[in-house]
């Protein structure tokens, strides 16, 4: 019973945001504030039994590691974001986790989205056996690589040799969008067929 | 050049209704799509994971909200069916969005009740189902014989589990079995138990702390699973032969991703800990990715509705993913069907104004 | 001090993480990145959800306090909030039939259930209707105006195509018309969506997608150095 007035009022709200293709009015107005109040009182829920919980109450409070108040206490400066005059204070816990986050992950960053892919360009060759149709693809991705970075330096002029590389690859780029495009209209397609396929097969049952 | 001026005048709620039928016609008249070659790095995934061993543990991440549900639930669910199919134990956590933490929750739930019903307790179901006692609670209640067979599923797992809440809020079904004998019918070590086989920890803030710490130490970073008890009380966690310590002990961390996090987990997952990364991402940012199927930072990938359609596919689970194929197709010949009028339109209007 | 003492901190952390990473001892494994930053920082995060909460309480009291035009819609807003962190926090686990406790975050919550059969499906249908705002736009933006605009529509029409069955399709009956007609020469190759599709993703998308990542990561290494030294200061917000 519980589950079909469940399904029901998901159509409810479900048909109260699709109103909003005709013109916006109230029904949308409501359904779109009350999506913004509960989104927060979830995230308020799941933090104070997932996070708060296991990261706060249980070290300190039932295994007395009393050094976590430290952490709870810079944690706690987020309050300063209640009044005008503490709110710098949300400085500090954001430059602790700035500082941090930056530090570390600089190095990070070069060897996953720098090194890697530059070795993995520079090495597609390295593979024994590779029939003609496989070089020539590997050829246009080595390619293809260099000219869009060369579309990328703005520092050179785009005349000459280099006009002409970067013309490659704005191409290589073109294409790499349109993937991107087509996939885009795929996606959106996707969620509309999940309200759809909910609603006649969830909720009214037209088909098994 | 009339009939063009007109189509780029009309009132879009037409085009809005157009499209509706196109993607609502396939779904009413039942059309499924099929697949005949899944793609290549939906195959990558499947392979992968097809060829862990009993007891390899798979680590699941839940990094969307319901916005990209349609697209990420599918695929996430088979990947969790196929893990529950090759008996892998299963870690879910969301610690990127507060939203992940509820559709991991249910993705994970959801298939781990349905294999347990389905595969692990179809014969005993079969059987006691019928059982004159069962028959009769069914009539009194007037639960139907799909209901009453998840409401048996959900007490024996409250049985081998000790839930004690589950157990009260089916207090009278319980009681009815446990006075029969019933439970003992069922088969524990094939079941799939909440903290031996599987372990969720729902929503964990702190993405790049938790990744860091994940590292080295599982339980003392994430403390508590989604329903507040410590994860080193688990099985999984504190086995003498078999137990979870860290990424040490993790075969593959599939992320399921609306957003960036593919990238902080390639970053913290691959780069400083050399654990094998898959992902399952939304269409809208999977031409991003190829990159590092290439480079083979990621095993494999499953990319939108298709890669969801892919994996069911190859698991031989028909799903959501393979019921929207038909809806897909007919608006995507709508899409470039528009393409092309409006670029006609376009051309013809273009020559008309340069006369 | 309410500007330098976080641009201190950011240097010094900044700095000191920096080479933290390429040691391997005791030191700077179990304390500065197993204890400080995935212990501490994980809880210093958790705080953050004031900002959020703080941040929707203010805007709606505002708007209610001046009455402003729809200023119901705000209450709404502030009640679904304090309801549903309600039946999170405060209310108790009791069994309230039909399967449903009240309290708590369980599958058969009372707050579960609003999750999975209002916010779910609200938010997943708002973002659907960007599927109409496509086939809008289909017609009236997407336009070949030169040879770029050409070859992205092209690409996207093959990917569209080779994306879903009717692609698989499409090349299967050309194959079967190529195995009677000429069938020495593969001319059928030149219908086969998938696999066009497949090569486009692999190679051109890899090639661009790979020069993008090389882009976005130089400026994020910049940025992150113009954060620890104190160049980019846009994060402190505020003049003060």
């Amino acid at each position: 019973m519980i589950t079909i007035i469940g399904t029901w009022i998901a159509a409810f709200f479900t048909l109260a945001i699709f109103s909003f293709l005709y013109k916006d009015n109230p029904f949308y107005k409501f359904a779109e504030h009350l999506l913004v109040g509960i989104s927060v009182g979830y995230g308020i829920g799941l933090i104070w039994h997932n996070a708060f919980i296991g990261y706060v109450w249980i070290p300190i409070i039932n295994n007395h590691q009393y050094i976590y108040i430290i952490p709870t206490l810079i944690g706690l400066l987020y309050l300063g974001f209640l009044h005008k005059k503490t709110i710098w204070l949300i400085r500090i816990p954001i430059s602790i986790s700035l500082g941090i986050g930056t530090g570390f992950g600089v190095p990070l960053i070069f060897q996953t989205y720098i090194f890697t892919q530059l070795r993995e360009t520079l090495t597609v060759f390295n593979h024994p056996g590779m029939g003609f149709w496989a070089i020539v693809s590997t050829a246009l991705l080595v390619i293809g690589v260099f000219t869009a970075i060369i579309y990328f330096f703005f520092s050179w002029k785009h005349k000459g040799t280099v006009g002409v590389l970067a013309k490659i690859g704005i191409y290589f780029l073109m294409i790499g969008f349109g993937a991107s495009f087509g996939l885009t209209v795929m996606g959106r397609i996707s969620l509309l067929i999940g309200r759809f396929l909910f609603l006649f097969k969830d909720w009214l049952h037209l088909i098994g | 050049m009339n009939f063009f001026k007109w189509l780029t005048k009309i009132d879009r709620r037409w085009v809005y209704l157009l499209m509706a039928f196109v993607v609502a016609f396939p779904i009413l008249t039942n059309i499924k799509g099929t697949i005949k070659k899944p793609s290549k790095s939906a195959v990558k995934l499947f392979k992968y994971i097809d060829k862990l061993e009993k007891d390899n543990t798979i680590m699941l991440t839940f990094d969307y909200s319901p916005d990209s549900l349609a697209e990420l639930n599918p695929m996430s669910k088979a990947i969790t069916y196929h893990a529950l199919e090759k008996n892998l134990r299963i870690i879910g956590l969301a610690p990127l969005w507060p939203t992940g933490g509820g559709l991991g929750l249910d993705v994970i739930q959801s298939q781990v009740d349905r294999f347990n019903q389905e595969v692990v307790l179809k014969s005993y179901l079969d059987e006691i189902v019928d059982s004159p006692l069962i028959k009769k609670y069914r009539e009194t209640n007037k639960i139907s014989v799909e209901n009453i067979k998840t409401n048996i599923t959900t007490v024996v797992t409250a049985y081998y589990e000790s839930d004690k809440k589950t157990i009260e809020v089916n207090k009278k079904l319980f009681d009815i079995m446990e006075k029969n004998n019933l439970f003992t019918k069922a088969d524990k070590d094939k079941f799939k138990l909440n903290g031996r086989d599987w372990s969720y920890f729902g929503y964990k803030p702190g993405f790049s702390s938790i990744m860091l710490g994940m590292g080295k130490d599982i339980p003392k970073t994430i403390v508590n699973d989604y329903w507040g008890t410590p994860i080193i009380k688990h099985e999984m966690f504190n086995s003498k032969t078999k137990k979870v310590k860290s990424f040490e002990d993790i075969s593959i961390v599939i992320d399921f991703a609306a957003g960036a996090s593919v990238d902080y987990l390639l970053l913290y997952v691959n780069t400083k800990f050399g654990r094998p990364l898959g992902a399952g991402v939304t269409a809208v940012m999977a031409a991003d990715y190829y990159p590092y199927i290439q480079s083979g930072q990621l095993v494999g990938m499953l990319n939108g509705m298709r890669g969801a359609a892919d994996y069911e596919t190859l698991i031989k689970q028909p799903g959501r993913g393979l019921n929207a194929m038909a809806s897909q197709t007919y608006a995507h010949l709508l899409i470039i069907l528009f393409i092309i009028l409006g670029n006609i339109g376009y051309l013809v209007t273009k020559k008309g104004d340069e006369k | 001090m309410k500007r330098t003492i976080p641009l201190v901190l950011v240097f010094t952390l900044g700095v000191i993480y920096f080479f933290a990473g390429f040691f391997s001892n005791s030191f700077s494994v179990n304390f500065l990145q197993q204890e400080i930053y995935a212990n501490w920082l994980k809880i210093v995060g958790t705080f953050a959800i004031i900002m959020s909460v703080t941040s929707l309480w203010r805007r709606n009291y505002i708007k209610i306090k001046r009455k402003a035009p729809g200023y119901v819609y705000n209450y709404i807003e502030l009640i679904g909030m304090v309801v549903m962190a309600s039946f999170a926090v405060l209310l108790p686990k009791v069994n309230i039939g039909a399967g449903m406790v009240l309290g708590g975050i369980e599958k058969n919550s009372v707050f579960n259930w609003i999750f999975m059969n209002i916010q779910v499906p609200m938010q997943a249908t708002m973002f659907s209707m960007l599927a109409f705002y496509i086939a809008s736009a289909a017609y009236r933006a997407f336009r070949a105006r030169n040879i770029e605009a050409t070859l992205l529509l092209i690409t996207a029409a093959i990917v569209m195509i080779g994306r879903v069955p009717l692609g698989e399709n499409i090349y299967q009956a050309m194959s079967g018309v190529n195995s009677h007609f000429l069938p020495e020469f593969h001319w059928a190759g030149i219908f086969d969506f998938q696999g066009i599709t497949q090569w486009i993703l692999d190679i051109p998308n890899t090639a661009s997608k790979r020069a993008i990542v090389f882009g976005v990561a130089m400026g994020g290494i910049a940025t992150s150095l113009k954060i620890v030294f104190g160049i980019e200061k846009s994060w402190l917000g505020g003049t003060e």
